[in-house]
Order: C-alpha cells, then structure tokens, then sequence
C-alpha cells in the first residue's frame, strides 16, 4: 500500500509539471502576453519614468527574458531543491534545502502563499460544507427512488433531478440574488461576501435582550419543531398532503404580503399556488428521513419568526448566525448540480445492485427487504460513490469560480478570475498548481477509500 | 456470444438504437425542442429581422431581407436543406454525414466568394421611409427587429420590460442597448447550436485521434498519452477556458475551439479503453494473424462499435459546452455586440437593478437547451446499454 | 426492527453527540463572555483617549489665546465663534460644528468598485489610493471649496518672491502627526528628499517636482522652496505636496525595496489614521480609518471611523446601497435616472448632480500616424469632419441621458483658461461631407462606402476599453451614426493592458479615453510634439509647432492675466486642429444616505469627502456600532 502510494505521488509530479508547463505556454503565447508594460498601468506617465518603472519590474519578475527561461526560473523557484536565487536575480550554488517559493503576485505585491492561505480556506469552506449536503441528501433521494423503481416518486424524482442537472450554476445564482437578496422583491439574504462588518465585533452566539426572551424563545422553536417533526413523521399521507399544502399556500401569501401588501391581488393568489404546490408535494415524499429533515429545516423558520412576532428582542445575531445565513444561498448555489448528479448515481447503482444474484440470495434466505437494502446492497453501491467523489472536487472548485463571482466571496475562484484577467503571471500559475494539486489529491483519495471499502481491491 | 455477433453489422445497429430512442418520452421532447432550435437557427433572418421580407417602394419591388443576407445566413440554410435532402435517400450513415460535411463545406465556400451584402446596414431606415409615406406595401418578419438593431431613431431607449413601450412592440422586453431581446435570443440561439456541436466535434476528434494512439500504441505513447489526459481533466476545464480566453481574445471560432481543446479528455479515456479491449478479442487476434493490418482493424471494428456509447459521452458534451460558453459570456469574456444568451444573463445582474426578463427568458433558454441533450444523452444511454434496455422492456410490460 | 444491542450502540451514539453537542454550546459562552469582557476594555479605553483629547483640545486653544494675548478663556464649544487663527482651512468645518444637530459619531461607509494595490504614498498610482491618502496625510495648503482660493493648512502663511522662484510658508506650530511626534519643516525637506532619491519607486511624483530645485528647512517652522524655472503652477506644486514624517519613512532610505513593494505604509498628520500603519494588505478587501486621537487641528472629525469596502460587482454595490451597508454610491447615469423613480430609495437617501472640477473629458484620439506613414487622420479636414459626424448631443442625451456636457476642449468651461467665445463642434451631416469630397473621400464603387484618394474604402476600428458599459454603447451608437456618411467603423472591445500597450506602439486608428482634468491643467504632454517619441501621451503623433510655442510660453508665464491669453490662443488651434474629437465632460451622480447632514455642492464638489471633515450624522440618526 505505502509502495502503491508512494508511485502515485510521483507520479503526480509530472502531471503537475504539464499543467503548469500548458498554462504557461497559453499565457506566453498571447497577444500582449506577460510584459512589464501590462504592469505599468496609469495613463499620465512621462515616457522617461514609464522606462524606469518597466526596467524595474524586468529587473524584480525577470519579464525580459525569452518565455522558457522565464519558466525554467520558475519551476527552479517553486522546487525545493535547486538553485539558490540571488537577490540581484542571478543563480547561485545548486542546494537540496532552499526551500519552495511560489514568487509574489504582480497585482498584490504580496506572497502567493499568504495570498492563498487567506484564500483557500473559504473556498474549502464552501467546499466542505456542500460535499456533506450532497452526499446525505443524493442518498436519501437516490435510495428512496431506486426502492419504490417505476413509482411515481421515482418517476418525478428522476425528471426533476435530470432538470436540476441542467441548471446553470449562474442562473441559479442570478435568479438567487434577483429575488431572495434584492431589495426589489425579497431580502431575505445577504447578497455579497461572508459577513457583515458589524459581526465582526459580535460575540459568536446570538444575543437575546432578556434571559425571558430566550426561554420564550426555545419554548417556541422546541414547540414548533416538535409539533412539525411529528406531523411529517406520524401523520398519515393525506394529512401530511393538504396541512403541507395549507401551510405552504399561508407563506406564499405571506411573500406576496411582502411585496404588494395584505389585500389579495393574482400575485398572492399565484403564490399561494406555488407555495401550496411546493410544499404539498414536498410533504407527500415518501422518504421518512428526508421529510423529518426539511420539516426540522421549517421549523426552525417557523419558531423563530413566532418569537420574533411574540416580541422576543434580539440584540444582535452573533457571529455564528450571521456567516451561516451569509452561507446559505452560495452553498446552495454550489451543490444542487452535484446533488442531481450524485442522486442519480446512487439510484443507477442501487438498482443494479438490488438486482444483483446476492440480493436475491439473501431474500431467499428470508432477510427481510430493509436488511437486504442497508446491510448488503447499500455498501456495495456505495463503491460508484466514492469514485465519483474523486471528480467531485474539481467540479465544485470550478463552480465555486462562478459562485464566488456572483456572490463577491473573497476566495481562491475570485482570486482565479481577478488572476487571470489582470494577467497576474505567478498568481495564475499557483492558482493552476494548486487546484491540480487538490485535483490529483482527490483522485488518490478516492482511490484509497475505494480500497478501504472494498476489501476485493488491493494495490499492492 | 454468436449472438454477439450477430448484432456486429452497424446497419441494424444504428436502427434499433434510434427505435429504442425515439420511444422514450424524454427524448422525444428533447428532440423536438432541439430541432425548434435548429428549425428558429436556420430561419432567424426570416423571423426576427428588420429588413422587410418584401416591400414596395416607387412601384418597384424588393426583397432587402434576402439582399442583406450574410454569407453565415446562406450557409445555415445550405446545411439545413442538404441534411433534409440527406435523410430522404438512402445511403450508409457515415457517407451521408461526409457527404453532409462536404456539402456545408463547399456552401461555405461559394457563400463567402458570391455573396456581398452591405457593408453598412441602417436598420432605421425603413422605420423612417415608412413613416414618411414612401413605401407603399411592406411585408415585415414576425419579429421586426434585428438582434444589433438598438433603435437609434427612438432616441432614448435601454432597458424595457416586456411590452412596456407603448409605439413599439417587444414581446421580451429589450436589452441595455435597446435592442430587441426576442430577437437577440432567436440570433443567440445560432451561437449556442453552432458552439455545442463544433467544440464537441474537434474534442472528438482530438479525443479520438488521442484516445485511439493511446490504444493503439500502447506502451510509452499510452503512458505519455494517460499523463496528458490526466492534465488536462486535473486543470479545472473553466478556469483553464478562463486563461485560454483571458489571453487571446475573443471570437466564436476561437471559442469553439477553445472549448474544443480543453474537453477531449473524456472521449480520449473512452476510445483508449475500448482499443484496448478490442486487441485482446479473439476475432482481432485472428485477423491480425491473417496478415490484415491492425489500423484498418481497429477502426473498422471500434468505430460502429464504440460509436453510440461514443454519442452518449458527446450529446452531454455538447449540453456542456452550451453551458461553458454561456459561463463565459456570463463572467464577461465572451462576444460583444453579436448576441448570445450567457451575455443577456449577465446583463441581469450587471445593469445593478435586477431585470427579471433578461434572466428569466435566456436564462430558461440555456436551460431548455441544456436539458434537452441530457434528455437525449440518457435516452442514448438506455437506448445503446442492452442491460438497461432489456430491464427496461421488462418493465415496459 | 432493531437488535438491542443495536438499540444501546444507537442511544450511545445520540448521547455522545449531545454531549459534545454541549460541550461546544459552553466553550462558545465562554469565549463569547471573554469578548463581552474585551469589548468593555475597549470602550472604557476609548473613553478615556476621548478624555485626553478634549484636554488637549482646551490645552491647545489655552496656548493659542495665550499667544495671541487675548486672555479670554475659549470654550470648547463657542470655539467656532472666536475665530482665533482668522480665515484657515477650518472655517467650514467650524461653521459645521457649530450647528445646532451637530454630533460627532458613527462610521462612514463607502465602497470601491476595484480592489487597491497599494496605500502606500508616493507608490500607489490610483485615485482610490489618494482617496484614503487625503483623510491621512496633509500638505501645507488646500484650495477653499467656496472661493477656490488657497488657505494654509499646516502653513499658517506664505510669501513668493518678485520672480516666482522662491516660495516661503511659515508653519503652524502646533501640528503633530498621529503617533505625537511633531511636525516641523524638517519633515518637508525631508518628504523632498525622499522622494527625490532614485531608489525609491516614485517615478511620476518625481517628474512632477522635477521643476522644483531645493526645499530648505529655514528653521523648525520655516520652509523654503526653491524652483528652477518659472513655472505657473508652482504654488500648488509645492502647497500640495504631502507631507510625510520623517522619524517614520526615513529608514525605508535604507531597505527601499521594503518601500517600493510595501501596500499599507501610511502614517500623517491627518484627522484620521490607520489602526496600525504598517499592517494593511489588499486582499482584505477593505480600509478602515480610525479616528486621530491626537489629531491637532482645531476642529475634530465628526466620524468615528471611515469605512472602505471593496465591492467589484456594480449591482452588488447598489444592493449594499439599498442595504444601507454603505453610505455612498455613484451611480452611472442609466441607473441614475432609475433610481430616482424609486420611491424607497428617494425616500432615505439624498441624490447629487454635480460637475465636478476634476471630472475630465472624454474624447476620440486620431492616430495619425502609423509606422512611419501619416494615416487619412492626419488631415484636418477629416478630423473636423468626424467631429461633425460625432453628434456628441444626441450621445449625451442617449448614453448619458443628459448628465454631461459637450467638452469644447481640453479646459474646463469654468476656468479662465477657457475662452467663452469657442463653442463645440455642432452635428452636421452636409459640412462633414463636404470636407470629406474636399479631402478626397467619394463613394466611387456605389456600395454606399467612402473610397479615399488611393481607392481605400474608409473603414476603421475604434478601440475603447471593454469594461466601461456607457463607452460601449456609446461606439454602438457612433457606429450607427457613422454609417449614415459611409463610414465603417469596427469596435474593438480591448483588455486594459492590451490598451495601454496599443497606445505605446501607436497601434490603432482611434481611441475613445479620457483625461482626469482641474483648475488649470496643463497640455504640455498631450499636445505637445516633444511629447510624440515612443510612451509619451501625445499617442497620436499630433504635431504643431505653432501650439508647440504657445505651450512652452504659458508654461513658464507667472502672471496669471497673460498666462490665460496664451492658453486661450492654444484652445483657439487645438479647436480649430481637432486632433482630438472633444466629447463630453460628466455630471458626478450620487446617492449618499440621508444620515449624513450638511452635504453641500461646492464649486469644487460635494464636500461629502472633503478634509476637514464637514459632514456628521445628527445624534438620533447615528447607528449603534
């Protein structure tokens, strides 16, 4: 194992040299390329000072030298072992220990690794926090759809899933930020970065007015979510389909209420429908788990809007509160794609699975369905998961790109975007490096997981 | 396994396969939005444009819709009528598609040579004569508005809900520039078909080319093969899309191409595998012992084979690269004047005020668009995985 | 269903989780009462530099009446009413003070719309930079917002010698910079030679006070300049230099590069300060300025602390605005004209018009010459007959929806350097014609384009900068308008970086930019032929030799009457030459929120970010912060 691991590590050196090498070789290429000129920005230069400041950054990034010295420098830079760089840009003596260094970006004057140790944990936060989301709610609706095959669950799911599939990332995040973080129609949400400037001097927790006010509070939300968990865990089908349809026509109205004012009108009557239908279907989903999550979901809605009627008073909400409701619409935005995706997976998988000789087997033997389902096929299926999940990553890295963008999150997609288009030379190439990095690191741990979870997998 | 065999002619093949397809509802209706697309593509200059279709001035006719036609517009229609001609006679698919290709090729060229509309194009001047009186019958595109007609004579005009000028008529509402969305959308509807099967069509062919040295080689090509496609799928294909547009500017055909380079890997990972497999079939063995030569072999066998999972990889191919172009357009790298849906969709947000008819309208284009050849890419999928189809019939009854 | 052992594993689970569950709830109390504990210091804290500040302010008006001799006891709060110093830079400020909802508290908020490089002085080059820079750092004098005229700031006067050359500022004596060190001359001569010194990265503040020949300190609150030639600007040359300390900048003398490649290095004796003035990087994606606590100046600033958020996306930007997260925002004049029928948003926030000074004029470059050959631009009959063509008033009503004005030339209508009876060039279809057949330009092939003398269809590309929304509809619109007279032009759409260097190597047809501009500004460098060789900005190889002269005469006149003839005689060619088709100058458009009182149009600008500080937020408007 150690030895299998070992020659994929080097072998990813190679893999990481070419992506670097065809990055660089599209940069060196352009039009306009990298040239001290496109560094020496601002208009009213005198032409004598514009020579000068171009001498000096030829003199600090080296840019008057032909395109594969320059890359060569490079490479020399980031390796750990290799030449010593003067200070007056020559090489010195070859040495084992220099250390790396991933150079100083063009735009920030800064160190690419500050730059990307600031960066990359919030895009990792994104990251972390939709891969969890994903994978929980992909097998929940994936199970449910491959154990009712052909039934109308499985039929909706599977269309609807296939729809979600093709939503575009920034069409989701536009219409997100249109309607549920515009002033225009709701502001439910923030609609840039990852919190607000007041929060910072906040304390972490929530900050209620009175010691009453927090009681009255849990009371409320304890009560909410009790009475909500209960009705999607209990009550019968029908029930459960009109009170959700009733309860979702009453927050359709309540948004329409929102923007145009108590007195009916068709926008209240058309989301009211809406709402009614969203819920009501949501309410009829025959997963247990999954309804009693979204009810839990609602409910904490639900009982902090009750409080907030009762005239519980709320200080202020807290560090916590305020970057997890900034959270909410970029993280959304990020997994639904993976979600549909990942969803469909487990479903195919399962299916093929449950059809397996095994399966049959073990229902012959009078397992019941349950057992066969959990302890047999399940762990079986999970293998495509987890090979999926080596890709995963790169694509959550690349939607985060346009995630960030749309939601101004200060995170390393943002700093890819800002990198490239101000031709930001070490900036890009680090960026590059580093997503490979994470890419290749993926892979390899999906690899290790898959023998984990298979013992028929060995690589030594 | 004899039966296996069996199935070996492409003839049949091909034929069960689109059987198999066209029975699934979700196909049928990714199909029938997919050939609107194309059927709205073909024909936009007849559908949305200002130049009338035919107009009456001095008791002299004429046609400046078919005069201010461009040579793209000519090359559109010449590919639309061969491929109807094409799938009335009869013939091997492949030599329909090159005789296709070879069609749209030489229209290209005639088009290019022949045709010289005008240089310059005053859209306002029908606007104008008609309301001075000269014309004296005129005969308008349902949509009298082309995609780059900003309206300079009604002065003041940017962005407009839908139908909220009272003289004019804009079933979208317009864009910032106060141009016609409807008819910027129909025009954009090009970029997308036209990008979604160009990009796909060199990342085959790279793909393939790639993919089948790999195979074919096998060995240190294979190995040096592999490194490049694991490159290429490690770099995050937007960003790297991103650098690539970034650096050299930004047309269509470079974008087309762009998106074509940076998504080969996939196929080439699929034509590699399935190389592979086929050397080690006996029937391979067998006629490489008989002295025939292993290209031939290869290519022969694989691709009626391997083209339909081949087809399934590409129809989700082209579904992504509609939406690669539409991202693009959307950060703001993309196309400027000439209209694409990616570009609309950014204009929702740019324009600080959020305008729900940019966003709604492109955007549920993209979308449509999108979803249908997911549709028919899991369509395909059942339709050519005989495990699915089997389970499937089984179901059926 | 469940084994029961299955069962316990289960409720082992649950209780394990709750456990930790509480566990993280207390750990979080805990840390959150440290805070609670903290943010208490802190108050008590700023309390108590509240304290010491109002006791050196009563400290410093004690020393003032002392010197004056006028032995009456000022209280702080009729201080505006006493008027020791006479007329200085704080009279507004005063007068704002003394207003009757006058209160001192809560943040400003504002937003940049691209990230900063640099806070460094001397190092950044963008007007962000210099935004932050003017709360930080002060210079000697500041042009009154009412008058125009210049007021001491650190100087408490200032005499110029018979020929111009010579300029003496006495100093004001009590001025200290934020961390109490004093301000003296020293540090002005010191600031000279600072940047004068080669190794440090200032190239353009060089340039810029390359006319000056030496800054003498004559004693602790006397400072000489000395200028090498006559040179009509020199008063602001030297009146506006920002002064910066010495015990604090010195040492970067010895590790330059430690200067050149800094971000936040910003330390001066301004109403506000960086928290910590060496600590602030970029990719914060923010500024934030803190109150002076030891600022001097006889009237303190009303904020507590100036707020900068970096917000890229415009539509991001408004909806902060709309939040209230920020209290500014400059709209573009599409979005003005939408806003105003907002009736939520014109409900809570106050909307400014305003020509600012500074806000430059926008213009089409002709490139006349490429390579070594002149370009069909080098004739000025075809220039004039392109300013014909560009009907910049239907352009304003359009594309700027009547928020501008028709720039006649590169000086502002409102200086006298402007010449009233010049008017810009009208729309005119015919006359443009006319001067194109004169030149040469016929359609002979009948397919409705131009052919110049050599056969050439007159087809040519007009690059602008991508990113700017207004300048892409407006060669939208130009395109349109020169295809009626036959004319092709192409748009190219291009990178910023892309720009610059096309304008370097003189590798285009036309150019649309613009020029930020002043009170009185100076061609030398744009028109001026000297200015034609390879990176200078007279990018479009126009050469006169007649403005040539008149530049160089204006420069170096000191007397202001005929220093204004010549610049009228230059506008006069530069007109009739149109090396340059003058578009338009801009109306500044605002929201600010309707917090911020006493917001003014001065002839020199909103004084919403003018220093001293005159807008404040009334006591029952401000927020909790």
């Amino acid at each position: 194992m150690l030895l299998y691991l070992l020659r994929r590590a080097v072998l990813m050196v190679p893999t990481l040299f070419g992506i670097t090498l065809v990055v660089f070789v599209v940069m060196a290429a352009a039009p306009g390329g990298i040239s001290s000129q496109s560094l020496v920005d601002g208009m009213n230069l005198e032409p004598e000072t514009r020579q000068a400041l171009e001498d000096y950054y030829n003199r600090l990034y080296g840019l008057d030298q032909p395109a594969p010295v320059q890359y060569v420098r490079w490479l020399n830079n980031i390796s750990p072992v290799g030449f010593e760089r003067e200070a007056d840009g020559t090489l010195g003596a070859f040495t084992l220990f220099k250390g790396s260094d991933l150079g100083v970006s063009f735009r920030y004057g800064r160190p690419v690794t500050d730059l990307l140790a600031e960066r990359l944990p919030i895009t990792l936060l994104l990251n972390l926090l939709s891969i969890p989301l994903i994978y929980a709610v992909a097998i929940a609706i994936g199970v449910q759809a491959a154990r009712a095959r052909g039934g109308r669950f499985d039929v909706a799911s599977n269309v609807f899933l296939l729809g979600l599939w093709s939503v575009p990332t920034m069409l989701a995040g536009v219409l997100f930020i249109g309607f549920f973080a515009s002033e225009q129609y709701w502001r439910w949400f923030p609609t840039a970065g990852l919190v607000r400037r007041e929060a910072v001097d906040q304390t972490f927790l929530p900050w209620l007015a009175s010691g009453t006010d927090l009681l009255v509070l849990f009371a409320l939300l304890g009560l909410s979510t009790a009475l909500l968990v209960w009705a999607a865990a209990r009550a019968p089908r029908r029930a459960r389909r009109y009170g959700g349809a009733a309860l979702g026509a009453a927050l359709g109205y309540l948004m329409a209420a929102d923007l145009q004012g108590s007195t009916p009108t068709i926008l209240h009557g058309i989301l009211g429908l809406i709402g009614a239908g969203v819920t009501g279907a949501v309410a009829g989903i025959p997963s247990k788990a999954l309804r009693i999550v979204l009810a839990g979901g609602l409910a904490i809605g639900v009982g902090v809007g009750l409080a907030r009627v009762s005239g519980v008073e709320i200080v202020h909400g807290g560090y916590l509160l305020d970057r997890a409701w900034h959270l909410v619409l970029p993280v959304i935005a990020l997994s639904y794609g993976g979600l549909a995706f990942l969803a469909k997976l487990t479903r195919s998988s399962l299916l093929e699975n449950l059809a397996a000789d095994y399966a049959r087997t073990a229902r012959a033997k009078g397992v019941d369905e349950e057992t066969v389902l959990w302890r047999h096929v399940f762990r079986n299926s999970l293998l495509p998961l987890i090979t999926v999940s080596a890709t995963l990553l790169p694509s959550l890295l690349a939607g985060s790109v346009i995630v960030e963008s749309i939601f101004s999150i200060d995170g390393m997609g943002k700093l890819a975007v800002e990198a490239v288009q101000t031709r930001d030379r070490e900036l890009v190439l680090s960026v590059t490096l580093i997503s490979g990095l994470l890419t290749l690191a993926g892979y390899l741990l999906a690899d290790i997981a898959y023998a984990i979870a298979d013992p028929r997998v060995s690589y030594d | 396994m004899t039966e296996a065999h069996r199935v070996q002619p492409s003839r049949p093949w091909s034929r069960q396969v689109l059987a198999a397809l066209v029975r699934r509802t979700g196909a049928r209706i990714g199909l029938v939005w997919i050939s609107l697309l194309v059927l709205v593509a073909t024909f936009a200059p007849f559908i949305a444009n200002t130049h009338p279709l035919y107009m009456v001035v001095n008791g002299e006719g004429s046609s400046p819709a078919l005069a201010n036609l461009e040579p793209i517009d000519w090359i559109w229609l010449a590919g639309f009528f061969l491929a109807l001609i094409l799938a009335l006679v009869p013939g091997k698919p492949w030599v329909r598609v090159l005789a296709w290709l070879s069609g749209v090729g030489g229209a290209a060229v005639l088009a290019y040579a022949l045709v010289s509309p005008p240089i310059l194009t005053v859209f306002e001047q029908y606007r104008e004569m008609e309301a001075a009186g000269t014309i004296e019958h005129i005969v308008r595109t349902p949509i009298p508005y082309s995609a780059k007609d900003y309206l300079r004579d009604y002065g003041d005009t940017g962005i407009e809900a839908p139908l909220a000028a009272s003289e004019r008529r804009h079933w979208l509402g317009t864009e910032e520039n106060g141009a016609d969305v409807a008819a910027r959308m129909i025009h954009a509807s090009r970029i997308a078909l036209g990008i979604g099967f160009i990009a796909t069509g060199i990342a085959l062919v790279i793909g393939t080319l790639i993919g089948g040295m790999m195979g074919y080689f096998s060995g240190v090509v294979d190995i040096i093969g592999m490194r490049l496609v694991e490159i290429f799928e490690a770099i995050p294909t937007l960003f790297l899309l991103l650098t690539f547009v970034a650096f050299f500017g930004r047309s269509i055909y470079m974008m087309m191409i762009i998106i074509g380079i940076t998504s080969w890997s996939g196929y080439a990972r699929y034509v590699r595998a399935e190389f592979l497999k086929l050397r080690e079939q006996d029937f391979v063995q067998a006629a490489v012992a008989c002295g025939l030569p292993l290209p031939s072999i290869l290519f022969r066998h694989m691709l009626p084979n391997g083209l339909a999972p081949l087809l399934v990889a590409a129809s989700f191919g082209v579904a992504s690269a509609i939406l690669a172009e539409a991202t693009l357009s959307f950060l703001g790298l993309g196309l400027v004047d000439d209209p694409s849906w990616g570009q609309m969709l950014n204009q929702a947000v740019q324009s600080s005020t959020f305008n729900w008819w940019l966003a709604v309208f492109p955007g549920g284009a993209i979308f449509f668009t999108v979803f249908a050849y997911n549709l028919i890419g899991e369509a395909l999928r059942d339709a050519v995985d005989p495990h699915t189809q089997r389970t499937a019939q089984g179901a059926g009854r | 269903m469940n084994t029961a052992r299955g069962g316990g594993s289960r409720w082992g689970l649950w209780l394990g989780f709750g456990l930790v569950t509480v566990l993280l709830v207390l750990m979080m109390i805990q840390v959150d009462r440290q805070w609670q504990r903290m943010a208490e210091m802190t108050r008590i804290m700023q309390e108590q530099a509240e304290d010491i500040r109002r006791t050196r302010g009563l400290l410093r008006d004690l020393e003032q009446t002392l010197r004056s001799g006028d032995l009456r006891v000022a209280d702080a709060s009729v201080r505006a009413s006493t008027g020791v110093s006479g007329l200085d830079a704080f009279e507004r400020a005063r007068r704002a003070a003394a207003r009757p909802d006058y209160a001192s508290g809560d943040w400003l908020m504002l937003a940049f719309g691209t990230g900063l490089r640099t806070l460094t002085p001397l190092v950044s080059a963008d007007a962000y930079a210099s935004e932050v820079q003017a709360y930080v750092i002060e210079s000697l004098l500041t042009r009154d917002p009412d008058t125009l005229e210049w007021r001491g700031l650190v100087a408490e006067d200032w005499s110029i010698s018979e020929d111009g050359l010579t300029i003496t500022f006495r100093l004001r004596r009590d001025v200290n910079f934020s961390d109490g060190e004093r301000l003296t001359a020293r540090d002005l001569a010191f600031t000279f030679e600072f940047i004068m010194n080669e190794v440090i990265a200032a190239p353009r503040s060089r340039a810029y006070l390359s006319k000056i020949k030496s800054v003498t300190a004559l004693d602790d609150h006397t400072v000489e300049f000395v200028f090498a030639e006559p040179y009509f600007n020199s008063l602001q040359l030297a009146g506006t230099l920002d002064i910066l300390p010495e015990h604090f900048y010195r040492r970067y003398l010895d590790d330059p590069r430690a200067f050149n490649e800094s971000r936040g290095l910003l330390l001066g004796s301004g109403p506000y300060r960086l928290a910590d003035p060496e600590g602030w990087t970029p990719d914060q994606g923010r500024v934030e300025l803190v109150r002076n606590p030891r600022y001097w100046g006889p009237v303190d600033p009303s904020f507590d602390r100036i707020v900068w958020r970096v917000i890229e996306n415009d539509s991001a930007r408004l909806t902060t605005f709309r939040n209230q997260d920020i209290d500014v925002y400059g709209a573009r004049p599409r979005e003005y004209q939408r806003l105003l029928d907002d009736e939520g948003l014109r409900e809570r926030t106050l909307n400014f018009e305003y020509m600012s000074p500074t806000a430059g004029y926008s213009y089409i470059a002709w490139n006349q010459q490429r390579g070594d050959a002149p370009t069909r631009f080098a004739d000025p009959r075809v220039r004039l007959a392109m300013s014909h063509l560009t009907d910049v008033q239907r352009v304003i009503e359009e594309v700027l929806l009547g928020y501008a004005e028709p720039a006649v030339s590169p000086f502002s209508p409102r200086s006298p350097q402007h010449d009233p009876s010049l008017q810009s060039i009208e729309y005119d279809l015919e006359r443009a014609r006319e001067l194109l057949r004169e030149a040469g330009f016929e359609d002979r092939s009948g397919d409705g384009v131009l052919q110049g003398p050599d056969g050439q269809p007159f087809e040519f590309e007009m690059t602008f900068f991508q990113d700017n929304e207004d300048t892409r509809r407006m060669v939208l619109f130009l395109r349109d308008l020169y295809a009626r007279a036959g004319i092709v032009m192409r748009p190219r759409p291009t990178e910023w970086s892309v720009m610059l260097e096309n304008i370097q190597r003189k590798d285009f047809d036309a150019i649309t930019l613009g020029w930020t501009s002043g009170i009185e500004i100076d061609i030398f460098q744009m028109f001026h032929s000297s200015q034609t060789l390879e990176g200078g900005d007279n990018f479009i190889g126009y050469r006169n030799p007649e403005l040539d002269r008149l530049i160089d005469a204006a420069r170096a006149e000191v007397d202001e009457d005929k220093r204004m003839m010549l610049w009228q005689q230059a506008e006069r060619i530069l007109v009739a030459d149109q090396p340059y088709t003058f578009l338009f100058r801009r109306n500044t458009l605002a929201f600010v929120d309707e917090r911020i009182a006493n917001l003014e149009n001065t002839p020199l600008g909103l004084n919403l970010m003018s220093v001293p500080v005159e807008v404040y937020v009334p006591a029952p408007l401000q927020r909790k912060r």
